[in-house]
């Protein structure tokens, strides 16, 4: 049963928010702690080598920290008692779906977002005290942000998927799914393009004379990039759509 | 005017890695207020029926209402009505007051005064884990949780696995006291015994079939338990000990009875159609 309610999506969320608290609350604190010390030892040793530290936190504490957050998600349905648990709390397959998705991609996005400009603020306070240098503070339009916000989201998603699909070791069977599934598209791909231009194919991987000018080539580097994230977000959107399948599949799994 | 909360007719279900179907045209008819025995040899289908009425596992055929609702669709009106407390259960690590502000308000209907007077019988600590409790403490508390929800039907398997004397004495006098006519009770067990003077419906499933599924008070006119030195010829049942042979023989006397629970599972395991006709005789008999 598919029903939205937004009172029991609340409590669903709240209870999912609740439950995370302490492994997350438990993360942060222990990478804030690391990452203060990375960043005083850093700033005495060389302050223009490590200039882009506070990109690589950044994108350290949302990326894989993201994902590892997303593959424990679906934990408690997998449990073989606590699946019981899970099943039998009253709400619907799509709240329980929604309030997971919130939990892991958007409020983890904006929690890391705010924890981690604490975090450079912190840190910045810290090394002007012992050492009088303080580094340049991230901004939410830097490339680096914005690449890392692109990445995690669309990361997001089949991890997400994943989560649902396996039971254990989340992570890697998800990769090799993906790995897997790449490499069969890129077969598919290579089959057809010398079925369907076998003029220019020589032997499996290379080509007999260059291919002419096409599409591709014609377009502008911004229309190329409304383009990829249009197509890289109706991708998401779909393996969000796969996930939400399996989990409808999940709870039918002996009967119909 | 008597409501029935389970309603199964030509229900077909089968594990997908078995290739004999478990349940076939299984029927059954549970009239609301009852505490139901489910009882049946391993394997037999008792948690997988527990599991379709709580909306776990669903028919592959037939019809299947409980509570007025098709438990497959796992409408959440629905999940808030029925409270299961499995097997084996898992508890989060939380403390019995975080569990229940999480997940109390989840019931429409939770009675929290009643929680803690079940959890003072029980004596529960409810500022403790629940992940340090000990596995009876920890089925005690879900026993209170499932008791605190006011779900109209509560479904238990094996709910006295792990819980001491004292714990089986405590489990029957809250269920006893707790119970009413809105709300029913379904209690699979291997353990007749914490069963006995506690409820007031019968069920022995054996093979996916439903071999016995009778009132106590029909039961209890129909049959009669009766020691004896000599193996009777004529007795229904007999189960030898060490003080000589317990029978289970056809009540002439008119007068109710104590009913054994294991004679009577044993009687319906090796004679069902036998029985199945005495008490149809008997209720042709209160009929007439």
């Amino acid at each position: 049963m598919n029903t939205l309610v937004p009172q029991r999506f609340w409590r669903a969320l709240r209870n999912d928010v609740s439950a995370q608290v302490k492994r997350v609350g438990f993360t942060t604190l222990a990478l804030f702690c690391f990452g203060l010390l990375i960043n005083n030892v850093n700033v005495k040793v060389n302050d223009e080598k490590w200039s882009g530290l506070f990109d690589g936190m950044f994108v350290v504490a949302l990326v894989p920290f993201g994902l590892l957050f997303a593959s424990l998600s679906w934990s408690d349905m997998h449990h073989p008692q606590g699946r019981f648990h899970y099943l039998m709390l009253p709400y619907s397959n799509l709240e329980r779906f929604l309030s997971r998705f919130v939990l892991t991609a958007p409020l983890y996005y904006l929690y890391t977002c705010a924890v981690f400009t604490a975090f450079e603020l912190a840190a910045n306070a810290l090394s002007f005290q012992l050492n009088g240098v303080t580094k340049p503070l991230l901004t939410p339009d830097s490339s680096t942000v914005r690449i890392a916000t692109a990445v995690f989201f669309s990361l997001h998603a089949l991890v997400f998927a994943g989560a649902i699909r396996f039971s254990n070791f989340v992570l890697p069977r998800t990769a090799l799914t993906v790995l897997l599934l790449a490499v069969a598209l890129a077969l598919v791909a290579n089959i057809a393009i010398h079925v369907f231009y076998p003029d220019y194919c020589g032997s499996l991987w290379s080509c007999n004379k260059p291919i002419p000018a096409g599409f591709l080539q014609q377009i502008s580097p911004q229309t190329g990039m409304v383009v990829v994230t249009t197509i890289a977000t109706l991708a998401c959107l779909w393996v969000l759509y796969l996930a939400w399948l399996m989990l409808n599949d999940y709870e039918a799994q002996d009967g119909l | 005017m008597t409501t029935n909360i389970i309603e199964l007719s030509g229900v077909e279900f089968g594990y997908r890695k078995r290739r004999a179907p478990l349940f076939h045209q299984l029927d059954l008819v549970l009239p609301a207020g009852t505490i139901c025995g489910l009882l049946g040899t391993n394997g037999a289908g008792k948690s997988t029926l527990l599991k379709m009425l709580a909306g776990l596992s669903f028919p592959q055929a037939g019809r299947c209402c409980v509570l007025g609702h098709e438990p497959g669709k796992r409408e959440p009106d629905f999940l808030a009505d029925v409270f299961l407390l499995p097997e084996e259960i898992h508890v989060p690590a939380l403390s019995a007051t975080a569990y229940v502000e999480r997940y109390g308000c989840l019931y429409p209907r939770f009675d929290h005064q009643l929680l803690g007077q079940v959890m003072q019988d029980f004596a529960l600590p409810s500022d403790r884990a629940l992940t340090t409790l000990s596995q009876g403490q920890k089925k005690k508390f879900l026993l209170a949780f499932g008791l605190a929800t006011c779900a109209s039907l509560f479904i238990m398997d094996e709910p006295t696995n792990g819980l001491d004397i004292p714990g089986k004495q405590e489990f029957r006098r809250a269920l006893i006291n707790h119970f009413s006519l809105e709300r029913s009770f379904i209690i699979s067990t291997h353990q007749v015994h914490d069963l006995q003077g506690l409820i007031d419906s019968v069920m022995i499933i054996a093979d996916g079939r439903i071999l016995l599924h009778e009132s106590v008070d029909r039961l209890s006119s129909t049959l009669r338990v009766e020691m004896a030195r000599e193996r009777p010829a004529d007795a229904l049942f007999v189960e030898e000990t060490l003080e000589g042979f317990r029978i289970l023989r056809v009540n002439e006397s008119g007068m109710d009875t104590n009913i054994d629970l294991s004679l009577l599972f044993g009687c319906a395991l090796s004679q069902p159609e036998l029985l199945q006709s005495l008490l149809g005789k008997t209720q042709q008999q209160e009929a007439a």
